[in-house]
């Protein structure tokens, strides 16, 4: 009888151990991902970066660069795409795809709350055209929301989709968060640096300030991210969230907010971001921690 | 479902390649000759090679998942896949997750396309140009879509032979008052003097014209007609939902009703 043939992958043939292969892993998806983001990002998000067609592209390779990772490290060692984390399972899950919308929403209204009273803004409408102009500006980018989404596939696919499992499978669910965290808000360096990308470029120790409170955000926000793509066994509801974050919650603010108020305060605004995100990730990092966790290898 | 998303990958892949050739080619001796024959004034055909884009693609998005329906015609691929446990959830839904994706990669399609012009153009008006044309492009995405919600049901009700037919109809329906307005309604707004046929003239030939008059156009919508087209994707999404739920309920009657037996 002919032997059963084993897959023939580029890595697979050097005899790694299941711990050595996911760091392994580990490794060529940070350095992919990692590479991408710092080459394209900065002539995506400088300032006097050439045509914007050419600059939407070096974007969308930025954007895309978890992505692209996770398919090359996946093929490369022979794993493929036998999980079907990536397919929407909205049967048995509902309660997990409401959170994914409810969650992001939480941490808006509590960002909005804690921004108008850090500000003295008092609670009520400031937008030139009052608050039908203030809720027009909520529905256009509820309509954004499907374009945030197909541009944050780019990185869910990435970080939930592989990364945090991979952490979680090596060293555990606590260390997997903080490491995913960290690693998740180093890679927003590009917009960090050259766009002042939640934190403005006024910080004062701009820009370790600013990756600094950005690596405490990710590691709060990949817990609430994760909760989410454990609770429904995909990385769709995690996606979802972070596409409710990048549009909604980005103007809920300019809700109680107008320019003049706003204007210079970005730094100040960038830490009300990260209180709520405490505020709502810290729960949800003690939920994850009662879940049964994946067993670390070897 | 992976395993039917991979079959109607390979399906498409090796039935469209020669479509896709075919309208590349079409594109790209165009856009070669533009660039070998063109004069100074040359970027004023911008808008022309837009519009052909436009058409290509719209064609694509029209032709794909028309194609992909009659790969389901046999009544024991049905059956079979009925008995594989899948469950018919999961087989409706592949269909519908693999229309959106033909779609969405037509859209895609006609981004790469505009990749391909823009080293040619030279001016920020063709970059505004492209905007312009990117939305028109998601339109037309979102246009398709809502066609397919509707067309998808009745191919799943009255099988896969019949869905060319329903296209057809589909059209017909969409089409119909549109000619009966155009032959007997007042026309002056696109025919006269100043109409938009005569406009569109002068458009087609100043794309600096066009993007002004867009732009001022976007920015004298008022609040309700910007309120309505921010509800139009989500509208959409529910409009395709609704018709993912119907086809899942006529599924089954729809496999005892159609399809043909093989020969023995």
């Amino acid at each position: 009888m002919d032997s059963v043939k084993q897959p023939s992958t580029a890595v697979s043939g050097s005899r790694l151990s299941g711990k050595q292969k996911d760091l392994m892993q580990i490794l060529l998806f940070v350095a992919i991902a990692y590479s991408l983001m710092f080459i394209f990002g900065p002539l995506a998000y400088s300032q006097t970066a050439g045509a914007d067609m050419k600059k939407q592209i070096f974007y969308h390779l930025a954007a895309f660069s978890p992505a692209i990772a996770c398919v090359i490290v996946r093929y490369a060692f022979g794993e493929g795409f036998k999980d079907d984390i990536l397919f929407p399972k909205f049967g048995g899950h509902k309660k997990a795809y409401l959170l994914s919308v409810a969650l992001p929403l939480l941490f808006g209204l509590v960002a909005c709350v804690l921004v108008t009273i850090v500000l003295g803004a008092g609670f009520s409408f400031k937008s030139e055209g009052g608050a039908a102009d203030a809720l027009l500006n909520n529905m256009l980018m509820s309509a954004q929301f499907y374009y945030a989404a197909f541009i944050l596939v780019g990185e869910e696919f990435g970080w939930r989709a592989f990364l945090y499992d991979k952490l979680e499978k090596h060293c555990g669910l606590h260390a997997s968060l903080i490491i995913g965290g960290i690693l998740w808000g180093v890679w927003h360096l590009p917009p960090l640096v050259c766009s002042g990308l939640n934190f403005g470029t006024d910080a004062p120790g701009f820009p370790v300030t600013n990756v600094a409170l950005m690596c405490v955000f990710c590691i709060l926000a990949g817990a609430m991210m994760q909760l989410l793509r454990k609770m429904s066994d995909s990385v769709i509801a995690p996606l979802i969230a972070h596409a409710v974050i990048d549009t909604v919650c980005n103007t809920l603010i300019s809700l109680f907010l107008n320019e003049e108020l706003a204007e210079g305060k970005q730094f100040t605004i960038g830490l009300c971001l990260v209180a709520a995100i405490m505020i709502v990730g810290i729960p949800c990092w003690i939920i994850l921690g009662r879940r049964k966790s994946i067993p670390p290898v070897d | 479902m992976r395993g039917l998303m991979y079959r109607d990958m390979k399906y498409i892949l090796y039935r469209q390649f020669l479509l896709y050739l075919y309208f590349v080619g079409i594109y790209l001796l165009t856009t070669f000759l533009f660039k070998q024959f063109a004069t100074e004034d040359a970027h004023k055909l911008f808008p022309l090679l837009v519009a052909m884009i436009g058409i290509i693609v719209f064609m694509m998005m029209q032709m794909l998942p028309g194609q992909l329906m009659k790969t389901e015609e046999k009544k024991e691929w049905k059956y079979y896949l009925i008995a594989s446990g899948l469950g018919v959830k999961k087989i409706v839904a592949e269909r519908y997750l693999m229309t959106f994706l033909m779609n969405f990669w037509c859209y895609v399609f006609s981004y790469l396309m505009m990749l391909i012009l823009f080293p040619l153009a030279d001016s920020s008006t063709a970059a505004q140009l492209f905007s312009l044309a990117n939305m028109v492009y998601l339109g037309m995405l979102g246009f398709n879509l809502f066609i397919q919600s509707f067309e998808l049901p009745l191919a799943y009700r009255y099988g896969g032979a019949q869905s060319d037919k329903m296209r057809v109809a589909i059209w017909l329906i969409l089409l119909l008052p549109i000619a009966i307005y155009l032959l007997f309604g007042d026309i002056d707004w696109l025919l006269g003097e100043n109409g938009f046929y005569y406009r569109y003239q002068e458009y087609i030939h100043d794309p600096e014209t066009l993007t002004e008059a867009a732009g001022s156009y976007m920015q004298n919508l008022s609040r309700i007609a910007v309120f309505v087209f921010t509800l139009i994707p989500h509208l959409l999404v529910l409009c395709y939902y609704l018709s993912y739920k119907i086809s899942c309920k006529v599924y089954v009657k729809g496999v005892k009703d159609n399809g043909f037996r093989e020969a023995a």
